[in-house]
This record gives C-alpha cells, structure tokens and sequence, in this order.
C-alpha cells in the first residue's frame, strides 16, 4: 500500500492529473454526468464513459438540423480561460499519446502542413457531411471511439459483434495508423486530425490565463525536446498548435499567468 | 485588447448556454449520449 503511494507520488503532476481524469471519466457511476459535454476526447458509447463527448454531441446537433448551442458555450467558456489546456491535462487520448510517445527515443518531426488538416477534418467532417449527409461521419472514422467504445463493445456484446463489418475494418486500421504513429512523432492525432484541438486551439491567442515570455534564452533546442507537440514555445508562447502542456516551465524565462 | 475579446467571449459562452438549456438541449445531449452510438463503435 506505502509502495503505491510513493509510485503515485513520485509520478509528474500532470499525469496525476491525467491518470485520475482518466479513471474519472470512466466512472460508470457517474453516467448521470452525461448531460454535460466534456471537452475531451472521449467516446461517450463506452458503458463506462461519465461525460457526452463534445464533438459527437455537435454531429448530433448538425444531423438533426439544430445549432449545438450547449456544446459551443462550454467550448467557449472552457476556451476563454486556459484555451486547450484540457489537451494537455485531461485528454484520455492525448494521455495515451504521452504514454506510447515513450517507448522509443528516436522521433521524427511531423511536416508543417500536415498540422492545419485538423481544420479541414473539423470543417468536413464533424460540420458539413452531418449537416448534409445526417450521418456522424468523424465517428465512423474516430479512432479514439473505436478504442475507446468499439473494441469494448464489440467484445462484451454479442448481437453487436455479429454486425461488425468494413466500416470496423477501416477503424481499426485508423487506430493502429495511429498507435504506431504515436511512438514516432509526438501527440500525432492532436496535431493533425483532432477536431475539439482544433476548435480550442482558437481560443489559444485570446485565453486569460497564458504562457507568457519573461525573457528570451537560447534554449529552444533544449525546451522544444520538453514539448508534447515539439514547439518552440519562445517563438511563439500563444501558437494555436499548443496543448498548454506546461511542460516548458522547467525552461528559464517561460512564466504561465493571466493576461494583462 | 486580449482581456476585452476574454469577456466578449465569456459572456457570449453564458448567453449560448442560457439558450441552449432554454431549448432543453441538456436532455437531447443526455438522451443522445445513452444510447450506443453505432457510427462511435464502428457498425454502418
């Protein structure tokens, strides 16, 4: 019992911060918790899922011809103040790119362009194909749904798992794209394809609380290794790629407060 | 300028909420958030 105490203890305070997210959001009793979308991405068909998953909830919306009016003031509330530092604290999915972004040493740096394609996919997906189509079109494609809802399901339900098909193929491919994407490059899905990233990454420039710049050193080399998403925070303390991850405190002149 | 656009949006956020519970959006989000959602686990 000592033991796991001073495991927990010992552990950086931002995955204590995730890890006990993680359990809290799949709380099962706490499904009451339902009403509220959380922004995190977290698929709201695990049977153990507390929150409604934001952009699930925005599809549904869309799909049924109503404006999504709950889910964008929560996005934006949450926005204003930290901008996505849920990302970076809270996120299941992004934990799991933390964690798998340990098992090797060697990273390789995902090309610029790569990481606006989250606008495109929020724009495509999660907005015009359900308008149109009124099909969850990102939740056929979610790889954290799949993870998350899909694989437990499938294995615990049996009338379920005799429906399975192509479209499961295509997301577990996605998945496993992914998964293998994460122990080479750091947090791949939040950079490039996770909507919710996207829609809080604009609120990164106007948020109350920031990164701010006291002084400018010459450690970018050293403080970009430090960044979950491989930033140079000095260039840039505001960049709507940020996950608000703070762990570039550790780095001289990097302050995190309030905006004046 | 960055502390005016926090309150624009701040206050833009509550007004989006009150609406959205005028309209009872909780219990659709809630309703719709039970249920298995077959697109979410992969079945067309």
């Amino acid at each position: 019992m000592a033991g796991k105490a001073l495991f927990f203890k010992s552990l950086k305070r931002r995955i204590k911060y995730q890890l006990l997210f993680l359990v809290f959001a799949n709380a099962y009793f706490l499904s009451f918790l339902k009403v509220i979308p959380c922004p995190i991405l977290n698929c709201y068909s695990c049977p153990l899922a507390t929150f409604a998953c934001p952009i699930g909830t925005i599809q549904h919306f869309l799909a049924i011809g109503a404006f999504p009016f709950v889910v964008v003031g929560v996005l934006g509330l949450v926005g204003a103040f930290v901008g996505r530092m849920t990302c970076g604290w809270l996120c299941p999915f992004g934990f799991l790119q933390d964690l798998m972004a340990k098992l090797s040493r060697k990273k390789y740096p995902i090309p610029h362009f790569l990481t606006h394609s989250r606008f495109v996919i929020l724009v495509v997906l999660v907005v015009c194909l359900p308008f149109v189509l009124h099909e969850h079109w990102f939740c056929k494609l979610c790889p954290a749904g799949v993870l998350e809802a899909g694989l437990p399901v499938v294995v615990v339900n049996p009338d379920i798992r005799s429906q399975i098909g192509f479209l499961f193929v295509v997301k577990i491919v996605i998945l496993v794209g992914f998964l293998v994407w994460m122990v080479f490059s750091k947090r791949p899905f939040c950079r490039v394809a996770c909507p919710l990233g996207a829609i809080l990454s604009l609120f990164n420039r106007v948020s109350f609380y920031r990164i701010r710049v006291t002084e400018r050193k010459a450690m970018f080399e050293a403080c970009r290794k430090l960044c979950p998403v491989d930033l140079n925070i000095y260039e840039d303390p505001d960049s709507i790629h940020c996950v608000r991850a703070l762990d570039c405190l550790k780095c001289p002149g990097l302050s995190w407060g309030k905006r004046t | 300028m960055g502390r005016k656009i926090f309150w624009a949006i701040l206050i833009a956020s509550l007004l989006l909420l009150a609406v959205g519970a005028y309209h009872r959006e909780f219990s659709e989000i809630y309703t719709n958030a039970r249920y298995i959602c077959l697109s979410c686990v992969g079945i067309e």
